[in-house]
């Protein structure tokens, strides 16, 4: 076993945690501190590698792709026989490919799933933020029947509802529609228990007093409440919009033509197709993560609370 | 107290893009309805049909006054896609190219429920059934329950693709030269003298001193070597009525076979993969014989920059590769059993029974792929190295000409080994009559599956027997482990078999046509 | 809306139709998507169907096909063998990253927490679609990494050996989720009591005595949640391998086959919706038992 550039660092930090546990007194107590920074840089490398890889390879020609795992040393990256390329991309987005209608470019395939993924979202929200609403708010008979009625539909696994659904949607003509994937898609189980959660915090006094002043129900929720859980609505748009993005079955079985169909069902299309061309098809995979990317980004901290706050509910 | 995002900006951004993207999804939707649809749409896989075909569809479509659309698309969304849309009344297009072993996919129902057009009685009516004039056993890979849904487009006769400069070496420094494998067992013979390690590095080669070096390459995780062999053999997993025909002791032989090939200390396979991998493989000399039917000769050639027009870089393989035909089967006596090739993937052209033209389709069915002038047929085998089924396309000028790439090592007048170039139309249009037929239908890939199970179970057998018997096994000890096993594989292939034949009863659709399947049938060997 | 015309009204039990009202899209969506599928889909199972478009009625035969059927106990096994090393090897580490991260100064932790949770952002087929390139024997960057770590695993062939390509969907999936699983932990550690901790310390407990006998039952709370979560996820898994195997089968010998795949199979690839349906409801059946049992076993751990 040859000794690798990884071998030595490893070895550099094992060696610096004894030298600062030999240290008394203060070497001693940063020991753990630096020991538990060093796990957790090994952890988010290990993580992060396959990223790396991936943004490397999206821009490394054809034929030399396979030479050197990242990125080639310096002197090689551009001019004569440079393997730096933006060929990869240029394939990608300006290629045809011909279909049942036409020529459909990628970037299709990005409006389509920007389209459906921010649909559903925004349809979604409204949605089940109005359920939530009322379970959080009011008291009425027929409320705990509901719950048990929710809780139930989420012990189902959705996949007992293919079969069924997919015969559906035949009968209803949404074969090959977007329908066929938004109004199933409308309403999530998930989605009406994190508004309750969060709406429950909202103090009645202040629905109160728009009642006194004469506000109509929709406008106590729609003005009050709901801009006042802000922070979870933004954590279940991050949630709702990756959810939808990522979705494979359901476009793979409803959408049949070409130009309809979102990244993942593309994507997978490419595993196929591009088999031969990693670059075009590495470069097709980067381009699909960076909208979720820049989502999560910007929403990060709702997210997270978003996803223990309904953790804790248990 | 009005903000202008009350509900946080992240749900305002995306409510905006929806909307957008909604809209220009609805713009990009009309242009594409307001657009006519064409006469005819045919849809295809392969890239390199890609020029050929636009050729076609223009010279039909000025000849017949239609417009004729082309579309690629792939395996796997085709069949799951074409057979969905079939059946749930989705558009579907005039023409589909289907690739091989979906044959079955789309015939698993009712014959009369099949969305593909019958074409037996046209085709024996117009005089494609005579074999003079079409090779015959190829039409087995596209029928069903003896009715033919698609017209064949290639033969895919296979032989073994080698590196001249490599297997000059080692033909040296072995003592053998390529045209003695003539037979599989010669084959094993050297092929065990020769994998190992390469002794020394050479750059000019492109090999280094420690690599491994492997004889063939031969795939264990799909059925793409196996059938090549099985077929090749006189065998198949299905008979031409859907019934199980895979019990057999010869093809518990071959499993057997090949696991002796592929694992344990007389190994002389590797599997190079596929894509970049496989091709880092070759100019490493990781393995040293390929399974090339005759599409993959163009596919080397596209792959490895062959073409001196291209601008990219050629591979150091150029010039370089060379063909035998793959070894034969032989019985004790030294007679070939079996046939002289086997095969590997196929196109054919079928016409769904909702296209609204279907007369104009098989017109064009006809001249793309039987009534082709002989300069198309020419250019077409210059362009994908396939060679058709029709016959009279291998005499068309041209056809028969030198390939600039590829070359076949000989004896000289002298005796001396000589390498010229080969004429890839005459090596493998003269193998197209011993092709062997191979069935497909709605149960071909879980058969494959079972069929690769028993070959697993007996590669692990093997492995941990050797492993208990040790280095220095005596020969009685590993005659004992190899009866073993094959009497495991016969057991395991029996199993197998009565499950598939479970599976093709079941189907409550399948019952027209398909005699009920015994468990024992035994697989009829075909000349 | 009758509601906003009345005053002074007492509180929210005084609106009997405004809750039904903002029910109402829920409940036609839970009437169309789930009551009547659920209906349909028991109705399904008795039929055997070629495309959704024709159905014969077969009785139980559905069911003892399947219950007979090995390939069907393949799947069993491929996912629960799944779903128990989701369990035991990554919930550990995800448990161990969250307490290394819960004691960390909290830019830090922003940023490592990112880091760590980030493969969880791609889906699980862009996820397989990488892995098809990462797991390539030779060439690839996991085994080329592997082998300069430990000198072992060039030539492995992750997805091609039956016997790999369980560990490798296994290696994925912790690549995957031990983030999410991470940021579960970690609010879980928050709310454990500081005041139980330091009282532990003063009283001269360790560090692995502490974590024994006080962070671990506080945070059994989120921890049964993430297990029966975690079990109910591998259940039903199915993109993955799906995505890996490049959409055509299920891997050499079906080793990539799981409960979900094997329904897909019948349903989508064979077109016998019937099938399809029939193990839907298995499938919802096993799930149920296994999270009783989940309940039960942790229930008594409770008692103490």
């Amino acid at each position: 076993m040859q000794m690798h550039i990884v071998h030595w660092v490893l070895i550099a930090a094992v060696l610096v945690y004894i030298g600062l546990r030999l240290i008394p007194g203060k070497g001693w107590k940063i020991a753990p501190a630096y020991l538990r920074v060093v796990l957790l840089c090994a952890a988010a490398f290990l993580t992060l590698t396959p990223f790396v890889w991936l943004i490397c390879s999206a821009f490394k020609d054809k034929t030399s792709m396979m030479d050197c795992m990242f990125l080639p040393p310096m002197s090689q990256w551009f001019g004569e026989g440079g393997k730096l390329t933006l060929d990869n991309f240029r394939t990608l987005l300006f290629r045809e490919y011909n279909s049942s209608e036409g020529p459909v470019y990628f970037y299709e395939y990005i409006v389509n799933s920007l389209f459906l993924a921010c649909a559903i979202t925004s349809i979604n929200i409204f949605l089940s933020s109005m359920a939530g609403y009322a379970l959080a708010k009011y008291r009425f008979k027929g409320r705990n029947v509901i719950l048990f009625l929710m809780l139930g539909s989420m012990m189902f696994p959705s996949m007992l509802f293919l079969a069924p659904i997919f015969k559906m949607v035949f009968k209803f003509g949404w074969m090959d529609s977007y329908l066929a994937l938004i109004v199933p898609g409308a309403i999530t189980v998930f989605g009406i228990f994190l508004f309750r959660q969060a709406m429950v915090g909202v103090p009645n006094s202040l629905m109160e007093s728009a009642r006194v002043d004469g506000a109509s129900e929709f406008r106590i929720y729609w003005e009050i409440t709901l801009p006042l859980v802000r922070p979870i609505t933004a954590a279940f748009c991050l949630i709702s919009f990756l959810g939808t993005w990522n979705a494979f079955l359901q476009p793979q079985l409803f959408i049949q033509t070409q130009s309809k169909l979102p990244l993942p069902v593309v994507l997978n299309q490419f595993i196929g197709m591009y088999v031969q061309e990693y670059g075009v098809f590495l470069a097709g995979t980067l381009l699909a993560i960076i909208p979720p990317a820049i989502l999560f980004f910007v929403l990060q901290k709702e997210f997270v609370a978003g996803l223990t706050s309904g953790a804790t509910k248990g | 107290m009005r903000n202008i995002y009350p509900f946080g900006k992240a749900p305002f951004v995306i409510l905006i893009i929806a909307i957008v993207a909604g809209i220009t999804y609805g713009v990009m939707k009309w242009q594409r309805s307001s657009a006519k649809r064409p006469d005819l749409i045919l849809v295809f896989q392969a890239d390199i049909h890609q020029k050929l075909y636009e050729k076609a569809a223009k010279d039909f479509g000025e000849k017949h006054n239609c417009t004729v659309r082309l579309q690629r698309v792939q395996k796997e969304v085709l069949m799951d896609r074409l057979q969905s849309a079939m059946q749930t009344g989705c558009e579907v297009p005039d023409l589909v190219e289907l690739l091989e072993g979906t044959i079955g996919y789309f015939t698993r129902g009712k014959l009369e429920n099949v969305g593909l057009v019958d074409l037996t009685e046209r085709l024996k009516a117009e005089g494609y059934m005579d074999p003079e004039r079409m090779v015959q056993k190829r039409y087995a890979l596209w029928s069903s329950r003896g009715h033919i849904f698609a017209i064949p487009h290639d033969v895919h006769p296979a032989g073994l693709c080698y590196r001249v400069d490599l297997l000059e070496k080692l033909g040296k420094q072995f003592g053998f030269d390529v045209t003695d494998l003539t037979t599989w067992d010669k084959f094993v013979e050297i092929g065990q003298k020769i994998t190992g390690e390469w002794e020394e590095s050479d750059e000019a080669l492109g090999i280094k001193k420690g690599n491994k070096r492997y004889m063939i390459d031969m795939a264990d995780d799909s059925m793409i070597s196996m059938i090549i062999l099985l077929t090749q053999r006189g065998f198949d997993l299905f008979d031409g009525n859907g019934n199980v025909a895979f019990n057999s002791p010869e093809a518990a032989e071959l499993i057997a076979w090949f696991v002796h090939q592929t694992r344990g200390p007389k190994r002389i396979a590797f599997p190079a993969g596929d894509g970049q991998n496989f091709y880092q493989g070759m100019k490493e000399g990781l393995d040293l014989f390929y399974f090339t039917p005759d599409w993959r000769t163009m596919q080397f050639t596209v792959d490895l920059n062959f073409a001196d027009d291209n601008d990219k870089n050629p591979s150091i393989l150029k010039g370089k590769l060379g063909l035998i035909p793959m070894p034969v089967w032989t019985d004790e006596n030294g007679n070939r059993e079996g046939y002289q090739t086997g095969t590997w993937g196929g196109s054919g052209l079928a016409i769904t029974k909702s296209s609204k033209n279907q007369e104009l389709a098989w017109e064009f069915a006809k001249y793309l792929y039987l009534e082709a002038s002989d300069e198309d047929f020419a250019n077409r085998f210059k362009a994908t190295n396939i060679v058709p089924p029709v016959k009279k396309a291998w005499s068309a000028p041209g056809f028969n000409d030198d390939s600039p790439y590829f070359k076949q090592m000989v004896h000289d007048a002298a005796g001396n080994l000589i390498t010229i170039p080969l004429s890839l139309g005459k090596f493998y249009a003269s193998q197209a009559d011993s092709t062997p037929p191979h069935f497909s239908t709605a149960y071909t890939s879980q058969a494959e599956t079972e069929f690769l199970n028993v070959y697993y179970a007996a590669r692990d057998f093997y492995e941990s027997e050797l492993d208990k018997a040790g280095k220095d096994a005596s020969p009685e000890k590993l005659k004992e482990i190899d009866d073993k096993m094959l009497q495991l594989i016969k057991d395991g292939l029996k199993e197998k078999a009565a499950y598939i034949g479970r599976l093709v009863d079941r189907n409550v659709f399948l019952k027209d046509g398909v005699a009920e399947s015994k468990p024992e049938t035994e697989a009829k060997q075909e000349q | 809306m009758s509601a906003n015309i009345k005053k002074s009204n007492g509180g929210p039990d005084r609106h009997p139709v405004a809750p039904w009202m903002f029910l109402a899209p829920y409940l036609l969506f839970a009437a169309f998507f789930f009551v009547y599928p659920l209906v349909y889909a028991a109705w399904l199972a008795f039929h055997q169907t070629d495309g959704p478009n024709t159905a014969v009625f077969v009785g139980f035969s559905n069911f003892t096909f399947i219950f007979t059927d090995p390939r069907f106990y393949k799947a069993l096994s491929n996912t629960t063998i799944y779903a128990i090393a989701s369990i035991v090897i990554q919930l550990p580490i995800a448990l161990g990253l969250a307490m290394l991260l819960n004691s960390s100064a909290s830019r830090m932790k922003g940023a490592f927490r990112l880091m760590i949770f980030s493969p969880n952002l791609v889906g699980q087929i862009f996820v397989g679609a990488m892995f098809t390139v990462i797991f390539t024997p030779h060439y690839g960057l996991f085994n080329k990494g592997l082998d300069a770590l430990i000198g072992w695993g060039l030539e492995k062939q992750w997805l091609q050996d039956p016997h790999l390509l369980l560990p490798g969907l296994i290696i994925i999936s912790l690549w995957m989720y031990v983030g999410y699983n991470m940021i579960y932990f970690l609010a879980g550690l928050q709310s454990v009591d500081k005041q139980l901790l330091e009282a532990a310390q003063i009283d001269g407990a360790n560090g692995w005595q502490t974590f024994l006998h006080i962070t671990i039952p506080q945070i059994k709370p989120i921890a049964i949640f993430v297990v029966i979560m975690s079990t109910i996820g591998s259940y039903q898994l199915f993109e993955l391998p799906f995505a890996l195997m490049k959409g055509q089968g299920f891997g050499p010998g079906d080793s990539a086959l799981t409960i979900v795949g094997y329904l897909y199979d019948w349903g989508f690839r064979n077109g016998d919706l019937g099938a399809a349906a029939a193990i839907g409801w298995i499938l919802a059946a096993i799930i149920f038992v296994i999270s009783i049992l989940q309940l039960k076993v942790t229930r008594a751990y409770e008692v103490d």
